[in-house]
């Protein structure tokens, strides 16, 4: 049975940056955290806990595939994830949602306030 | 100091989290080089371990086949890592040799069949086989031939120049069979008269 994208929504902020790093290839978990505080230009920090928890959920959801270590790996502890086809179809429907948001916002915002 | 604490931390998560994640978390701790970096791990670690314990229940032990299912049949895939080519050498090995033996076993049997002696019934053809034209006459059973077999075939013959209708119904006695001739030998009919003993006819089951 295919699953509703708009069912996982809204995401964690944690959620939305680890999809987003993931939209781009498949990752290591350091390579994620890196990814994120580059993402929020340093302002949002990802613990490996906290990545790890997030991750575990997902992996449970079929948002992401866990995809184990790789020959060649520098650390061969480090595990490569990516998103599945569920997790891109979210994280597509969690971007236009909060482009929406941010639309509405902006019209808001530019109208003169009335007294 | 910090390493030692941190991996205390990990040890002290649940057993299925810290076999998933023990490792990674411990070498991403490895990478941080400054000890200020190391202190918020460590301190990420703590609050990771509570989170675990109070708030994920569901992830203290690896998931079953059936709770995964949740009650709707699927397949699952237990590993997502590719097997270690030994392995798959293994593997292949031993399919090899399997298969083999299966191959070597039904060539022996086909080779050395095992024979059962099964006696073989006398079965009495019904009276009238013999007989052309009045299967309501009587007929007396000890006059008919009985039916020859061959290895287990079964071999009906009928119309015989032995056995011929007059011979059936006990009238006279069997004759011997007339040599067949050359042309018969060889497979073309000859036309004899009807009351001449028929050609050799037979059924072979």
């Amino acid at each position: 049975m295919k699953e509703d994208p708009g069912s996982f929504l809204p995401l964690s902020t944690a959620a939305l940056h680890i999809l987003l790093s993931l939209a781009g290839g498949e990752m290591h978990g350091y390579a994620i955290m890196q990814d994120v505080q580059r993402q929020s230009e340093g302002k949002y920090r990802m613990g490996p806990g906290t990545l790890y928890d997030n991750l575990q959920k997902m992996i449970e959801r079929r948002l992401v595939e866990e995809l184990g270590q790789k020959a060649g790996d520098d650390d061969p502890r480090r595990r490569y994830y990516r998103l599945s086809a569920l997790g891109r179809g979210v994280l597509a429907t969690e971007i236009a949602r909060l482009d929406s948001v941010v639309r509405e916002g902006k019209l808001r915002l530019q109208r003169p306030r009335r007294a | 100091m910090l390493r030692v604490f941190y991996r205390w931390v990990l040890r002290a998560h649940p057993r299925y989290f810290r076999q998933r994640f023990g490792d990674e978390m411990q070498s991403i701790f490895d990478r941080a080089a400054s000890p200020g970096t190391e202190v918020g791990l460590l301190v990420d670690a703590v609050l990771s371990l509570l989170r675990q314990w109070s708030l994920r229940p569901q992830f203290w032990e690896q998931p079953t086949l059936a709770e995964a299912a949740d009650g709707v049949p699927l397949f699952h895939t237990l590993e997502s890592s590719k097997p270690r080519a030994a392995a798959l050498v293994y593997g292949a090995l031993l399919s090899a040799l399997v298969l083999n033996g299966i191959s070597w076993t039904m060539g022996y049997a086909w080779n050395h069949p095992v024979y059962l002696a099964i006696k073989q019934p006398v079965i009495s053809p019904p009276a009238f086989w013999g007989v052309r034209g009045t299967p309501s006459q009587k007929v007396s059973l000890a006059a008919e031939p009985p039916l020859y077999t061959d290895q287990g075939r079964v071999v009906l013959i009928f119309n015989s120049p032995v056995y011929t209708a007059s011979h059936a119904l006990g009238q006279t006695k069997p004759s011997k069979p007339e040599p067949e001739s050359p042309d018969a030998s060889s497979g073309s009919r000859s036309t004899k008269p009807a009351t001449a003993p028929l050609g050799k006819q037979g059924m072979v089951f």
